[in-house]
């Protein structure tokens, strides 16, 4: 255990200076070109530097120096971007290089009869892992430090309050955790053990708080309500419902007030914080919902429950495939009303037989996959049926279902 | 549907011609297109770049910031650059034409979108397209192919790490290629269909996709020798992909491998046929279920026989939890190589102390389960000494020797013989004392 303190230590002192490094060297944009520029740098033919006589570049391919060698590409007149993909392929022969020195072994012995069985978990010491992560984590920081990402990742609209800079801080710090933690899982070699449980938890606390600590307290409150495991479930529900920012704001905080209350929060944890029973669990749910529906009301409530419901989503899909019209989903979705309806008007009248009444449920079957068809097509209708509205084939045999909001029964099923 | 085998014979004349082409090109001739064979080629290694002999002339970088991708392809070959960084470099110029088109397709996202909701069509990639934009994106990506294999030759496997298909070594190199060439063709037609269906799957769907698999084993057949089918089959069926993951698992030996295919591919033929996908599967009696295990049965069997019993046990072996579990554990804790073996047998150990204990007459039902539970002490004893208490905490958790748990309700247990797992069983209850 002593050893690990001592191994987290050293990551978080390391992750340390890399903070600092990132919070004091100057903003991104002044570092590495951004889009516009590489690309008006690479192929405006007014960029290119005048002519120079051919030039010997077999010593700065030949040096570690990579700066200077992309500095020299660029003044020979090398495009911004692919002046920056050579020295990243020159980067990463060195890396290669390196990589064989510490496990010159790792040639693979797949055959073809099987796959090969010196995968780095099976064939790397403990030691050699530790190595090839320090290397592959200093080549990724060589890269990003000289050439740049090889790829921009798309921006997180979340973050879109911050400014550019500390939006880079942070996309920078979630990438170093990301790489401690891929670094600490590697190494348990599938076997995890409570002291890795123990680094991951650090590794988190230590994430949480290096990245409060590139914002105000202002932009903190904003960051979480944007971001958190809350934020995350509320903003897949709120494009079911059709939140306004202002809803969101609203169910955000009662969310956020139940949550604090009886949620642990160490992601870690085997079980929830004690102190609330299942029951009172189910009470406050319930209050919750009642609450946010109350507040989007009847209409969006039930709308959000269609659009979730599998067979209106496989209807979605239909319209999509076959650029049918676009209330089409709702007005086939629409036909559990007609089901409804005529199931009450057979309630309703007292002399019809059984055998009757059966007999209505298979015609009102036969109507609605008529109109299925109607709407889809023959073929369409055939394969939508086939997964979908599971409901008409039981009503198809005589039999009465009940079609609720989030599934359906047989009467016999509900009697039992 | 008639005009589906029409459409679909279309692309595959133009398949055949392609595999005819391929087939009588020259061997030698395999790497590079016919009009790159006159540039002058001084570098050949297989690092990345070459850093003797580099000369960038302003020809260069004029054409680096040009449109004539051909003349940059033999300047940089000239100028002594590697072939993949000549790839790397021609293939961005490529790109470079194509990709205001590409971003007219495939939009950025909009950073005025709601930060409050999830954008739930570009979650689905390909369903924001249009159909004629989905196309349009597929003809962009077919003409940037055939403008990279026109200027630098397919991405052979070299230029892919040096990865190469142990597989598809009894080809020849110029079958190999071929044979890459059909898959990607026919991979393409298929990747049209599941993209054109947009999530939402047709029977007409499911029988296009039967209809090219079908005609690509035709190609595939067409390009090979008897014995070179019977090879392909061996390596690259169905049954092959399975039982490639087996073999590796119990580190198996060619001549294993063949003498079990034969009985894995009689087995799959009648019990795992292939399906679309798409039709519902057929339903299943008790009787198919029944007859099913007995033929893995018998499989298992035949199994046994051929690779001989200690190879069988140690197959078992190699593939049961409590084995798996500890060789991470010792790979993890840096224990003696030894380990996974010794305290393995615990089992036997332990199964024959369970059984003499549920066998021994002398003993009542509470001796027995509190001999029972000290089986299990023990054995939890022994597994701790070997890998510490941390490691043997994460050993249980992980369901290592879960049956110990068995043992500590007072049940018995037995070992299946074909490593599925154990059999527990109550201690018969002792009899109630008769009434007075």
């Amino acid at each position: 255990m002593n050893r690990s303190a001592i191994a987290i230590a050293a990551l978080a002192t390391l992750n340390a200076a890399l903070l600092g490094y990132i919070a004091f060297r100057a903003s991104p944009t002044s570092e590495y070109a951004s889009d516009e520029e590489r690309t008006s740098l690479s192929f405006d033919a007014k960029s290119v530097p005048s002519p120079v006589p051919a030039s010997d570049f077999s010593a700065a391919f030949a040096s570690d120096d990579y700066a200077a060698l992309l500095v020299r590409l660029h003044q020979t007149g090398f495009p911004d971007r692919i002046a920056r993909e050579v020295v990243r392929a020159r980067i990463r022969e060195d890396y290669q290089e390196r990589f064989r020195v510490i496990a010159p072994e790792a040639e693979s012995d797949e055959t073809w009869w099987r796959y090969g069985r010196n995968h780095r978990d099976f064939m790397l010491t403990k030691d050699q892992l530790v190595a090839i992560d320090a290397l592959a984590r200093e080549t990724a920081e060589t890269e990003d430090r000289i050439v740049g990402p090889s790829c921009q990742p798309e921006p997180d609209i979340r973050l879109g309050f911050l400014p550019e800079q500390k939006r880079k801080q942070i996309e920078r710090i979630e990438k170093d955790y990301l790489e401690l933690e891929a670094s600490i899982q590697q190494q348990t070699f599938g076997f995890h053990t409570e002291s890795d449980t123990a680094k991951m938890r650090l590794l988190y606390e230590e994430r949480k708080r290096d990245i409060l600590a590139v914002m105000t307290p202002e932009e903190r409150e904003i960051y979480e309500m944007r971001t958190s495991d809350i934020a995350a479930e509320l903003r897949r529900e709120g494009s079911w419902l059709g939140l306004t920012e202002a809803e969101f704001r609203q169910i955000y905080a009662l969310r956020s007030k139940i949550a604090a209350l009886h949620e642990s929060s160490d992601p870690f944890a085997q079980q929830e914080a004690p102190g609330i029973s299942t029951e009172e669990r189910a009470r406050e749910e319930k209050a919750l919902n009642d609450q946010i529906f109350a507040l989007v009301g009847s209409e969006r409530w039930q709308n959000a429950h269609k659009q979730q419901d599998r067979d209106y989503q496989i209807l979605v899909l239909a319209t999509r495939r076959f650029d049918l019209p676009s209330d089409t989903p709702d007005r086939v979705y629409a036909l559990r009303e007609e089901v409804d309806k005529t199931i009450s008007a057979l309630d309703a009248n007292t002399t019809l037989s059984a055998d009757g009444r059966a007999k209505a449920l298979v015609d009102l079957a036969a109507r609605i996959r008529s109109q299925v068809e109607g709407h889809l097509g023959t073929e369409a209708a055939e394969a939508y049926l086939q997964t979908n509205m599971r409901w008409l084939k039981t009503l198809a045999q005589g039999q009465e279902v009940i079609l609720f909001a989030d599934r359906w029964e047989t009467v016999e099923s509900l009697n039992r | 549907m008639k005009a589906l085998p029409l459409l679909l014979a279309a692309s595959l004349v133009v398949n055949a011609a392609l595999v005819t082409v391929t087939l009588r090109r020259p061997s030698s001739d395999t790497s590079a297109p016919a009009s790159a064979s006159t540039t002058a080629r001084p570098t050949e290694g297989s690092g990345t770049l070459n850093s003797t002999g580099i000369q960038l002339s302003p020809e260069l970088v004029s054409a680096l910031n040009g449109n004539d991708t051909q003349a940059l392809r033999d300047l940089l070959r000239a100028a002594g650059l590697s072939d993949d960084l000549v790839r790397t470099i021609v293939q961005m110029r490529i790109w470079k034409n194509y990709e205001a088109r590409f971003k007219a397709l495939h939009p950025e996202p909009d950073p005025n979108q709601p930060w409050w909701k999830d954008d739930r069509d570009r979650q689905d990639g390909w369903r924001g397209l249009t159909k004629a934009q989905r196309e349009e994106s597929r003809r962009l990506q077919r003409e940037v192919r055939d403008e990279t294999e026109r200027l630098l030759g397919p991405d052979t496997p070299k230029s892919n790490r040096g990865w190469q298909d142990q597989r598809l070594a009894f080809l020849p190199e110029d079958k190999i290629k071929a044979l890459r060439e059909i898959q990607q063709d026919y991979q393409e037609l298929m990747s049209e269909i599941h993209q054109d269906s947009q999530g939402f799957r047709l029977a007409s769907d499911a029988e296009k996709l039967r209809f090219l698999q079908e005609e690509q084993k035709r190609d595939i057949e067409a390009l090979m020798t008897p014995e070179e089918r019977q090879a392909y089959e061996l390596r690259m069926s169905n049954t092959a992909q399975q039982l490639r993951h087996k073999m590796t698992q119990f580190d198996a030996t060619e001549q294993e491998y063949l003498a079990i295919f034969p009985l894995q591919k009689a087995f799959d033929e009648k019990y795992n046929p292939p399906h679309d996908g798409y039709s519902p599967h057929p339903e299943r009696d008790q009787n198919y279920w029944k007859e099913r295990r007995e033929a893995e049965k018998q499989l298992q069997e035949q199994i046994r026989s051929v690779i001989g019993e200690e190879r069988y046990a140690e197959s078992l072996r190699l593939q049961d939890n409590d084995w798996r579990q500890l060789e991470a554990a010792t790979r993890r804790l840096d224990l003696p190589a030894d380990t996974p073996s010794r305290l393995y047998a615990l089992r036997d150990t332990a199964a024959a102390n369970v059984q003499q204990i549920a066998d021994n007459p002398a003993l009542g039902f509470d001796e027995k389960k509190a001999a029972l539970a000290a089986v299990a002490a023990r054995t939890r004893d022994q597994i701790r000494t070997s890998l510490g208490a941390e490691g043997a905490e994460a050993y249980f958790k992980n369901n290592g020797m879960g049956w110990l748990k068995e043992l500590e309700k007072g049940n018995t247990i037995t070992f299946r013989e074909d490593a599925t797992g154990w059999d527990t069983k109550a201690l018969p209850k002792p009899p109630k004392p008769a009434a007075k």
